[in-house]
């Protein structure tokens, strides 16, 4: 993404294209390893429940606390910077922390942590302390209140995904702080408004990014909970995570999102596409976002149900049990299409948390210091790239393999299992060409 | 609900075209890796916007010459060693100013004298090179 001046202004290099036959090559082998070679009865399911280390209340409780108050500062703080603050995307911290912070940070936290950001997101803090007011004055608690019906299932989180998607690929001012702000509060009061009808369980587990983030954390090696830290073997917890009607569709919402992205970006997709500006040319990228969700989901689709046909099962059902195994998939290629991101403008929002708004302020003695694009070699991303593609890749193919032999028996397992690895192996290949060809 | 064994029919078929698409484009597009590491030659494809580039005593020399409302055909990528000493001149018939991103380097140009930025290559990536204030994609540059 290229967000505007001084935010996401480089775009990424080619990959080098031995690395790409190399990443291709690799995926191919190790999907027919898996094949032949791993376990014929489930058992990733088994190590879900993981060890978990108690490391006692007190020392949870003061992390809990410190990471919400941190967060809430942050949020509050981008909040203010982008409603009164300088409109202006070269100074201001705001297009930082919402497409680099809170969109793909969240992400990679949850990757690698597990479930904290639903312990430090700022908008449960917020619902948690309005609970607590009501609490004092002796008001209705919104836990007492109904839950979000079943059939909304996770609609509303790929619905709001692809809203999400249009403002950072599609919309003409996608940078502008002011308009971030509004959007950043705009967002906070509806969450609130959802979780006082529907519980704060709405923001944990229905809330777009929520919801998102739930999905990635099921695949983390780290869960988090009141008495300690759990250790597991990575990906494991796929296997029990809850699927329901639009769990596979957000996903891959943020897959076609991802994939518009990259193509975008490179130089093909400059060809095709021009450069787009203004309204006009949001339609142009929206429709470009929606062709590709569109394609993504068709090679999911057709999968599930080749699958369903063989084994003569309900597509519904296959398209569900196969659901999980997109997440590693779309993690993977968030963290490619975005380490060069993360690694520059991880440095410009510590420069701008001096001076948040682009005032002049010099808070802690940061403003004015510049962002080093030299910090990381090329060479040293490439290879970040290529190793988030195919852990992902390993990953998606590990859990569809877990899948079939769960669900399946004899040829039908072989057969399950077969089809899926196609599916991956595509989704692999083409974020790797994608990557070459940026 | 229970999909019946022809839709399922019609989405297979509908996804091998879907896939068949990608699968045609990624041919078509094999080369171009390739052809961005070779310095383009002189382009006035749209006779609006014209970028040449040549090397000269061990300079990349970039020229572009520009009409404002021009339509950037944004395939002009040049591909420039790490290390090397760029010298990028923009002529226009505006007043503009010429903006080299990443590497936040900028020069005015108006219809009289063109903006000249002279720089050495030493961040790498793909830098757009800018007309500001008529929002207009001059040329990318890619240095690896």
């Amino acid at each position: 993404m290229l967000i505007a001046h001084g935010v996401g202004s480089r775009g990424d290099l080619p990959l080098p294209g031995w690395m790409f036959v190399w990443g291709a090559a690799i995926a191919l082998f190790v999907s027919f390893v898996a094949l032949g070679a791993l376990w014929k009865r489930p058992r990733l399911a088994a190590l879900a429940p993981g060890h978990t280390f108690g490391i006692g209340r007190p020392l949870t409780r003061t992390l809990a606390v410190t990471g919400r108050i941190i967060l809430l500062t942050l949020f509050l703080m981008s909040v203010l910077a982008g409603l009164f603050g300088a409109d202006d995307d070269s100074v201001s911290i705001v297009p930082v922390s919402f497409y680099v912070v809170a969109w793909v940070g969240a992400q990679l936290l949850s990757g690698i942590m597990g479930n904290v950001w639903h312990v430090v997101n700022p908008v449960v803090t917020i619902a948690r302390g309005a609970e607590w007011l009501r609490g004092r004055f002796g008001l209705q608690s919104i836990r007492e209140r109904a839950v979000a019906p079943p059939w909304l299932g996770m609609w509303p989180a790929a619905s709001g995904l692809l809203v999400f998607l249009f403002l950072e690929l599609a919309h003409p001012s996608r940078s502008s702080p002011r308009l971030l702000g509004w959007v950043l509060l705009t967002h906070a009061v509806v969450s609130l408004a959802m979780a006082a009808r529907w519980g704060i369980a709405w923001l944990v587990e229905h809330e777009p990014f929520g919801a998102l983030s739930n999905m990635i954390a099921a695949m983390a090696p780290v869960r988090v909970s009141a008495d300690g830290i759990t250790i597991r073997a990575p990906m494991a917890g796929l296997a029990t995570m809850p699927v329901v009607s639009g769990t596979a569709a957000t996903l891959l919402v943020v897959l076609g999102g991802t994939t518009f992205d990259g193509f975008a970006e490179s130089e093909m997709g400059r060809s095709v596409l021009g450069r787009p500006t203004g309204w006009g040319g949001s339609i142009v990228l929206l429709s470009g976002v929606l062709v590709s969700i569109a394609l993504v989901t068709m090679l999911f689709a057709a999968g599930t149900a080749w699958i369903a046909r063989k084994t003569e099962t309900p597509w519904r059902t296959t398209a569900d049990d196969f659901a999980p195994t997109l997440v590693p998939i779309v993690f993977g290629y968030a963290i490619a299409h975005y380490a060069q991101l993360l690694i520059d403008e991880t440095q410009t929002f510590i420069i701008r948390l001096s001076d948040p708004g682009g005032q002049g302020w010099d808070l802690f003695g940061g403003a004015g210091g510049h962002t080093d694009l030299t910090l990381v070699s090329p060479t040293l991303t490439a290879w970040i790239q290529v190793i988030a593609i195919l852990a992902g890749h390993v990953g998606g193919i590990t859990v569809a393999h877990d899948r079939s032999v769960e669900r399946y028996r004899g040829a039908n397992a072989f057969i399950t299992q077969a089809v899926m690895l196609v599916v991956m192996v595509l989704y692999s290949t083409l974020g790797l060409w994608l990557l070459l060809n940026a | 609900m229970q999909q019946s064994p022809t839709d399922l029919r019609k989405l297979a078929a509908a996804s091998v075209i879907a896939l068949a698409f990608s699968a045609c484009s990624s041919g078509g597009d094999a080369g171009s890796p390739g052809t961005t590491s070779a310095p383009p030659a002189t382009k006035a494809s749209a006779g609006e916007e014209v970028v040449s580039t040549h090397i000269d005593d061990g300079i990349v020399r970039v020229a572009v010459t520009v009409s404002a409302g021009a339509v950037a055909t944004d395939d002009d990528r040049v591909a420039v060693p790490l290390g090397a000493t760029i010298e990028l001149s923009v002529t226009a018939d505006v007043d503009d100013e010429v903006h080299v991103h990443g590497y936040e380097l900028h020069g005015d140009v108006t219809p009289t004298s063109a903006a000249v930025i002279t720089f050495t290559a030493d961040i790498s990536g793909v830098f757009e090179v800018e007309l500001e204030d008529n929002d207009l994609l001059l040329v990318e540059v890619e240095i690896s």
